[in-house]
């Protein structure tokens, strides 16, 4: 891609005590029009706040050009603003508003006069100069808002979910807008939005987050047809995910049948996620079916039919303009490419002993937990994500467990490897690049490692964490 | 740059220290004192706890319930027809009734004295029709009209003010469920102006229950009040410490009853604004 | 019929507050020297209002007592209610507590606790002890009208203006100041007009001479008051009126700008 305008690096922030933005990688290109995309509460304001300079990184720094800007006053960065509800400065009109930075800079009144007319003109809103702002209509006040951070000429501009104020019917013109004024003005947009529509639309790039941290970075299509796991999946889009096995190259496994797909095998993965979206799905004959079930519902989209169909161990979403009814037995069937394989959430599932109250031991060291024993000592299970090791040097004294890279792999801005300690392999990711061969010693914080007490107790959780993320 | 704007605080907190919370800290040292010696005591309050002074208390209570009552009675009718004239009517009447308040308290009180004398204007026309002259200038009925004169725009203005913000629409939903202009009253507007009520007697209640300059000039000072009582004791008899003990008792008493009516106040919080 | 009423009420209660501010006006008018014959029409009150040292000198002080007390604490107050709406937790509390106390005290507390600490300060009672006492009772009535008015702005606002080049010290007189504006003003108004009106703190605060308008009406009405005081009342009815007027003319006529659309 050409030039790197904005980096961040490593970039966190905490308001008392409680981590809302986690060690943030991610770069942004010169005229890109990039979107940060999550539910409410997962950090993307925030991100968007500290690039603007209204709120301190905790760590981490922030590059403009290369140069840090961590400290940077808002007022000296060249990057401006468009606020959710716009923020118009209600005793001025819409000349003033727009003028605003202008005026700050002293430029000359008829140089004022013209950059304010012109940049009136990019959102189409000439001649309403001398309009107070409060007569104007919601998506006219959103307008004047964009002129006015144009009107500075930033490097950047960011917008702050700048259209959720809107009705549906605005919502999509004005995205028709913001698509023709980037264009033009030929400036970075760092979009925030919940909406994955407007994501999807708008981006040249899509960054999804959860809970302050980053889950994939990608271009609309990738994020849409490769998501990486099925939260993303679910985000992005409607979609049918399936519990899978891989056992081989271009072959995966579920509901019963093998079936053709166009992904490699992942290397030490055999058990994977299949997502189908509805809209890939068609109904087909019986015989020529690749699945069969029954319709048990059926809503008019006003382009197409949504159903739903009982296949047996699950539903499944079809989207379809051919017309079904509930009770119909139909036949359904997908290409290869329709195929999305996503690895499962991986975690590290390791034997352990509760030694007492708070201490566990595997892989011969003790470790910090967060629970308490039953008896003298209790054979449990401890539960750890590849990203929550804490990667130390091998010479380093205070790691408790060393382990040798086999494989590494990067993924959006991170290293994803295999590693063994002992005869054991382990997953782990690292930010850092490791390369196979490499020896790391590893440490974990008590809040890292959940303790279980059988695998089903797993499966009972990430329900429950499913049905809390919906709740966002 | 917010560590400076919070340091802005910092000269009116000092301010405060020096004007408001050490006068509050010397006056409670003095209301401990006794008059003769240095020793601490608590006698000068003990000494309030009289039956003389028991009835100067009495008194000024007495006189202030009454005064907040006929306020009442008479703002906050009112603060209502005012409330539902037209938007610019509305304006000009609310200004008109607490223009008054811009003129001078003294001199307001004063135009009472003209009026009530046995010279004043109210024993001229009287004796005009054969009656009088009667007094009317020193005597209670006096004082209360001279308080309810100066302090029932206290009473107005609050009800006034959250009458008007009370919504149409639950007034027009109460009528549409059935309920008459009278009934949507007494379920509706009522409960809802009981904000404004409350803040009124407590404008009104405070400033009766402490003062002696009204007693004074349309009364002749006759009767001893609690704001007298307090004036007496600093200017003519120089018992500052009985003086403080009692200035102390007042300010419990009315705290106590601001404490009191706010029980009353279901309106929630009201943190920072002044009505 | 019932609108009848209503109106009728309100025109009985203007009558009951008005009565007493129209007979002083006439008297003033009043040739004799009581208020009790009317001795025809004469301007001689007002000639010897403006003769009499006294008055003229109570007026002086009570004028500049008022307009600085009203400078003064409005600056102090709003800068402290800037302060205070960017304060949390306990500061707050105890800053929004405090600032009550003034509002909450009858002025008798008040006046005394105040002469108390100037006698115990051996500070000579004057114009000063007078005017400080004056600033404490305006300035938490400042802080109360510009408060709400700083807590209904948009956060956004002044960030937008940081955002857009402006450095803090103009995004404060460019957006906060105007915006807040209203607050201001009336809290200036509310503290000029305490100021004007107070008796009892004043009483209590003063000395050396220095008697403002209500102190030489409480001290001469117990005398017998002399008639260039009904001439005083005039004209400081008809000034207020005045100057009422035109805030209000001009507060309608912004509205009037605002609502068109």
């Amino acid at each position: 891609m050409s030039n790197t305008i904005i980096e961040v690096r490593d970039l966190s922030k905490e308001f008392d005590g409680e981590v809302v933005v986690n060690y943030i990688n991610f770069n942004v290109a010169e005229g890109e029009f990039v979107t940060l995309l999550g539910p409410s509460g997962c950090g993307k304001t925030t991100i968007l706040r500290m690039i603007a300079g209204f709120e301190t990184p905790t760590s981490g720094d922030i590059y403009l050009y290369g140069k840090k800007i961590n400290d940077a006053a808002p007022n000296e960065r060249p990057v401006n603003t468009v606020f959710q509800n716009y923020a118009l400065f209600p005793h001025m009109n819409v000349f003033n508003n727009i003028a605003f930075s202008l005026a700050i800079k002293k430029l000359p009144k008829k140089q004022i006069e013209e950059k304010v007319n012109y940049y009136l003109d990019v959102v189409n809103l000439s001649g309403y100069g001398s309009r107070d702002v409060s007569s104007l209509s919601g998506g006219q006040q959103q307008r004047v808002a964009i002129a006015r951070a144009l009107a500075n000429e930033p490097k950047v501009l960011l917008l702050d979910e700048p259209l959720s104020a809107l009705d549906l019917k605005l919502r999509k013109e004005m995205q028709q807008e913001l698509k023709r004024i980037q264009k033009e003005v030929q400036i970075t947009f760092i979009y925030v939005t919940h909406d994955q529509e407007e994501a999807l639309s708008l981006s040249d790039k899509i960054i999804v987050m959860r809970k302050g941290e980053i889950l994939q970075i990608g271009s609309p299509i990738d994020i849409y047809d490769e998501p990486i796991n099925s939260y993303v999946a679910d985000f992005i889009g409607e979609s049918n995910i399936i519990d899978a096995v891989m056992h081989k190259n271009y072959e995966v496994e579920f509901l019963g049948k093998k079936f053709k797909c166009v992904d490699k095998k992942f290397p030490e993965t055999t058990s994977v996620k299949v997502v189908i979206r509805p809209e890939d799905i068609e109904f087909s004959s019986l015989e020529n079916a690749q699945l069969t079930g029954t319709i048990i519902s059926s809503t008019f989209k006003g382009v197409h039919y949504e159903y739903k169909a009982d296949i047996g161990e699950m539903e499944f979403l079809v989207q379809s303009t051919v017309e079904k009814s509930p009770g119909d037995i139909v036949g359904l069937s997908f290409v290869p490419n329709a195929i999305h394989i996503m690895r499962a959430e991986q975690r590290n599932i390791i034997s352990s002993k509760m030694k007492q109250d708070n201490v566990v031991s595997f892989l011969g060291a003790d470790f910090e937990c967060e629970h308490e024993i039953a008896g003298q000592s209790q054979d449990v299970l401890a539960v750890i994500k590849p990203a929550d090791w804490i990667i130390l040097d091998k010479a380093d004294k205070s790691a408790k467990l060393e382990a040798v890279i086999q494989y590494s792999s990067y993924h959006s801005e991170r290293y994803e490897c295999v590693a063994k300690i002992g005869d054991f392999t382990i997953l782990l990711e690292s930010i850092t690049a490791l390369k196979p061969g490499d020896r790391v010693g590893l440490d974990v914080d008590s809040d890292d490692i959940m303790i279980i007490l059988d695998e089903e107790d797993l499966i009972e959780m990430d329900q429950e964490m499913d049905e809390e993320e919906w709740e966002d | 740059m917010s560590k400076k704007v919070k340091a802005l605080a910092l000269p009116y907190g000092l301010w405060m220290i020096a004007f408001t919370l050490a006068p509050m800290a010397l006056m409670a040292i003095y209301a401990m004192r006794s008059s003769q010696g240095q020793a601490w005591t608590f006698k000068n309050f003990a000494n309030f706890f009289s039956p003389l002074y028991m009835k100067v208390l009495w008194e000024s209570v007495y006189i202030a319930i009454i005064t907040t009552a006929i306020s009442l009675a008479i703002g906050y009718p009112a603060a209502y027809f005012i409330s539902v004239l037209p938007r610019k009517q509305r304006d000009i009447f609310l200004v008109l009734s607490i223009l008054p308040m811009w003129m001078n308290f003294l001199l307001r009180t004063y135009s009472w004295m003209n009026i009530l004398g046995r010279n004043g204007l109210i024993n001229k026309m009287l004796s005009a029709i054969g009656i009088g002259p009667v007094s009317i200038l020193y005597t209670r009925g006096a004082v209360y009209l001279g308080m309810l004169y100066n302090f029932l725009p206290f009473m107005i203005y609050p009800i006034y003010a959250v009458l008007i913000k009370i919504s149409p629409s639950y007034l027009e939903a109460a009528k549409d469920l059935g309920a008459s202009s009278w009934s949507a009253f007494w379920k509706i507007t009522m409960p809802l102006s009981m904000p404004g009520v409350i803040t009124g007697i407590s404008m009104v209640f405070m400033p009766a229950v402490s003062t002696f300059v009204i007693p004074e000039l349309l009364e002749g000072g006759h009767t001893m009040y609690i704001g007298n009582l307090i004036q007496h004791q600093f200017l003519q008899k120089g018992d500052w410490n009985f003086g403080s003990a009692i200035s102390m008792i007042l300010m419990a008493f009315v705290l106590l009853s601001m404490m009191v009516l706010n029980k009353f106040d279901t309106s929630g919080s009201k943190e920072d604004a002044l009505w | 019929m019932v609108k009848r009423l209503e109106k009728a009420y309100i025109y009985a209660l203007l009558f009951f507050l008005y009565a007493p501010i129209g007979v002083l006006i006439v008297y003033s008018f009043n040739q004799n020297k009581t208020n009790r014959v009317w001795g025809g029409f004469s301007l001689r009150w007002y000639i010897a209002l403006f003769n009499n040292r006294d008055i003229m000198s109570a007026l002086y002080y009570t004028l500049l007592c008022a307009v600085l007390a009203t400078i003064i604490s409005t600056i102090i107050g709003t800068f402290t209610a800037i302060a205070v709406d960017s304060l949390d937790g306990l500061m707050r509390v105890v800053y929004v507590n405090l600032n009550y106390i003034p509002v909450i005290n009858t002025d008798i507390v008040t006046g005394i606790s105040m002469m108390l600490a100037f006698a115990f300060a051996k500070i000579k009672f004057g114009f000063a002890t007078m005017l400080i006492a004056h600033i404490s009772f305006c300035i938490p009535y400042v802080i109360l009208s510009v408060l709400p008015k700083l807590k209904q702005m948009d956060p956004n606002m002044v960030e937008a203006a940081l955002d857009l080049g402006a450095t803090p010290w103009q995004a404060f007189y460019k957006i906060v100041l105007p915006d807040i504006s209203v607050g201001i003003t009336t809290g200036a108004l509310l503290a000029f007009t305490l100021s004007i009106d107070d008796f009892v703190i004043s009483f209590f605060n003063t000395g050396s001479g220095v008697t403002n308008l209500s102190i030489y009406v409480y001290s001469a009405a117990k005398k017998g008051i002399s008639p260039e005081i009904n001439a005083l009342s005039t004209i400081m009815i008809l000034v207020v009126t005045a100057l009422l007027a035109i805030i209000n003319k001009r507060a309608l006529s912004n509205n009037s700008k605002r609502g068109e659309k």
